[in-house]
């Protein structure tokens, strides 16, 4: 079996918690649907987990709850509604939330822009990440702004990842859900990976 | 298209700029409301047919309502029939009758007499009643109190409590006459489980208690476990907590 996955009755012993427990934060969102990953086995379906990324959410909110907030607030805690923020460039670099370098590609491409709703800041934040990996050029990160500009509406609601792969000297950015598996050709060299939800929520833990 | 209105009686039903719901819609005999509805109060008497979207606080169906899309409410009440497309959102819904969603199904209380048919997945945090329930996806349902008739289905159940009864009583004899009172499920889940007349390839939870009629291949359980002797299971396994 996967070593990323964990079973659900694996998941209840290690954790401790209840079967109501977990299709009550299931209800509530406060654990997303896509985690639920459904595998048939000989002994019919069963129901694995994200191993690091739930165990890290069950453990956030245990901890809320133990600080007596309601599930709504949990709720609002794990998939902040951010769309109506707005920050300026100058503030994301003073808060350091995207490098110098990051936003003056940004700037490259949107030259007006001053102040940036939620994606915007997603997208500046993402590519900034991937900036830091030293292997994409600022040439290269107008494609990376693009994709992600265009990409989001079509995984609205879905969890899903940036992808950016490079061969032969050439960058290929592009957005696949969380679940895919990717298999490139020999010569291919896949640069960066990223989750946006887990990028969502430490961008939204910032502000 | 039909736009046979003329016993609709819309009176300036539409929401204000802060979302305020305001305004009623009454069809009476028959309707057809072609757009999208937003208001206080929708009722139909008699048989209306909604082709948009509809929000409203508050939908009564006296008679027969047909939904073309989605409908989110904070109230409804089925007397009689009602279908929705694709998808309902719903603060307390009351059904004596019948009732079919072609999406999902969410709701905060639901109580259902009579037959409910959902394409999707059911959330709800509580749902009671009596009748037949057949759910294409999961049923997450923090307390399931129900008693069946004819058979219901649900691929997977789970919550906190889980209670499945047969129907009894007065009037049973009548509703034999759909056909053996049964839940079919392949798997249950809860903290506390407590079953009659279900078949189920797995059920697991805290407590468990397998009743009359029970045909379930697997029970695991991590507090107690009882089972009556009109009953079948295959295997029972307590799990370490």
């Amino acid at each position: 079996m996967d070593t990323g996955l964990i079973s659900k009755k694996d998941l209840l012993k290690d954790t401790g918690i209840s079967y109501g427990q977990l299709y009550r934060w299931k209800r509530k969102k406060l654990i997303p649907e896509e985690w639920f990953i459904r595998k048939s086995t000989f002994t019919g379906q069963q129901t694995y987990f994200p191993r690091d990324r739930i165990l890290v959410r069950i453990e956030r909110i245990l901890d809320m709850k133990d600080e007596d907030l309601s599930l709504d607030d949990i709720a609002e805690a794990v998939a902040p509604d951010l769309g109506g923020i707005g920050v300026t460039l100058e503030a994301v670099v003073e808060e350091g939330l995207a490098s110098p370098a990051a936003v003056s590609a940004f700037q490259a491409v949107h030259p007006d822009s001053e102040a940036l709703v939620f994606g915007e800041l997603l997208s500046l934040y993402l590519l900034d990440r991937l900036l830091a990996t030293g292997e994409l050029s600022l040439e290269e990160s107008r494609t990376v702004l693009a994709t992600l500009e265009e990409g989001h509406a079509a995984f609205e609601g879905r969890e899903y990842d940036l992808v950016c792969i490079r061969r032969m000297g050439v960058a290929v950015c592009l957005l696949v859900s969380s679940s895919a598996e990717i298999g490139l050709e020999s010569g291919a060299r896949l640069v960066a990976r990223m989750n946006v939800q887990e990028c969502v929520e430490a961008l939204g833990a910032r502000l | 298209m039909d736009t046979k209105r003329e016993n609709t009686e819309s009176t300036s039903a539409q929401a204000d700029a802060s979302g305020t719901l305001e305004g009623d819609v009454t069809i009476n005999g028959s309707g057809r409301m072609p757009n999208d509805i937003e208001c206080a109060n929708l009722k139909i008497n008699g048989a209306g047919q909604c082709d948009g979207n509809v929000r409203a606080r508050r939908i009564i169906v006296n008679g027969g309502g047909t939904f073309g899309k989605k409908v989110r409410a904070e109230e409804m009440s089925v007397n009689g029939d009602a279908s929705v497309a694709e998808g309902a959102g719903i603060g307390a819904l009351k059904v004596k009758g019948r009732m079919s969603v072609g999406g999902g199904l969410a709701v905060h209380e639901a109580d259902v007499r009579g037959d409910i048919k959902v394409g999707g997945d059911i959330e709800a945090d509580s749902l009671t009643g009596e009748g037949a329930f057949n759910v294409d996806g999961l049923m997450n349902v923090g307390t399931l109190d129900i008693r069946v008739w004819g058979t219901s289905r649900a691929s997977e159940i789970g919550g906190e409590t889980i209670r499945v009864a047969g129907a009894r009583g007065l009037g049973e004899a009548l509703r034999s006459l759909f056909g053996e009172k049964r839940l079919v499920a392949d798997s249950l889940e809860g903290d506390e489980v407590s079953l009659e007349y279900t078949t189920a390839k797995v059920v697991r939870g805290d407590r468990v208690t397998i009743g009359t009629g029970c045909n379930v291949e697997l029970v695991e359980y991590t507090g107690t476990y009882d089972r009556v002797a009109d009953s079948l299971v295959g295997e029972a396994r307590k799990a370490e907590a």
